[in-house]
């Protein structure tokens, strides 16, 4: 069994930083993992200084694998339940109301 | 014996139901088939359920709670079960569902 302690990957400034951050690595765990592999496994095949140098150094590859993350993401983000809601809630209404009085 | 317009057929779905509201409760108007239409109470005369919301199949209407059958046309439960649920005049005209004000003029049981 491996038990390991957390390992300091980089610090950046801000929250919305630090998700790009996640993304990136996130999507080239994705792309270089092998199949069934933990985070932790993939890491210690590829090294914490590629991965370094791929997300925290070099800011290009970073957005780019940024955006290969939010295209492969953006598939499941349809939910057919909420168009269901937004466009058909009101067919489930009644249909007539003459609980209404008409005000005075 | 006057007719209110409710609504157009095509707002209900078919084998389906949709609910007027009244002073004196629900009723259900259910479409069986592409241009018929029934009213009839929503409430369940064995435990109150929701017809609106039961199977509708033929001429008939299942209670989604206990399974009574009723026949739209008279309102009768069939099957081993007793009961009744009033049903209302109803009819359609130009694609418009065309219900009779008895069902809606009554005032609530003070």
């Amino acid at each position: 069994m491996d038990v390991k302690e957390t390992e300091l990957l980089c610090q950046v400034p801000t929250e919305d930083e630090a998700i790009e951050v996640v993304m990136a690595v996130t999507q080239a765990y994705r792309e270089g993992g092998k199949y069934l592999d933990r985070l932790y496994k993939w890491l210690g095949k590829v090294g914490m200084d590629w991965v370094k140098a791929q997300v925290v150094d070099d800011l290009e590859n970073r957005a780019a694998l940024v955006s290969r993350f939010e295209l492969s993401q953006s598939l499941y983000r349809k939910d057919p339940w909420a168009e269901h809601v937004r466009d058909k809630a009101q067919s489930y209404a009644p249909i007539a109301d003459f609980t209404l009085e008409a005000a005075e | 014996m006057s007719w209110i317009d409710i609504g157009h057929i095509d707002e209900v779905p078919q084998r389906g139901a949709r609910l007027v509201k009244t002073h004196i409760g629900c009723i259900a108007v259910f479409r069986t088939a592409e241009a018929e239409v029934f009213a009839a109470t929503n409430s369940c005369p064995h435990k109150g359920g929701p017809l609106s919301e039961g199977i509708v199949h033929g001429q008939s209407v299942t209670c989604p709670l206990h399974n009574w059958v009723f026949d739209l046309n008279s309102g009768e439960a069939q099957g081993a079960d007793s009961g009744r649920i009033d049903t209302y005049p109803v009819r359609l005209e130009n694609g418009r569902i065309l219900l009779d004000d008895s069902a809606v003029t009554q005032r609530s049981a003070a």
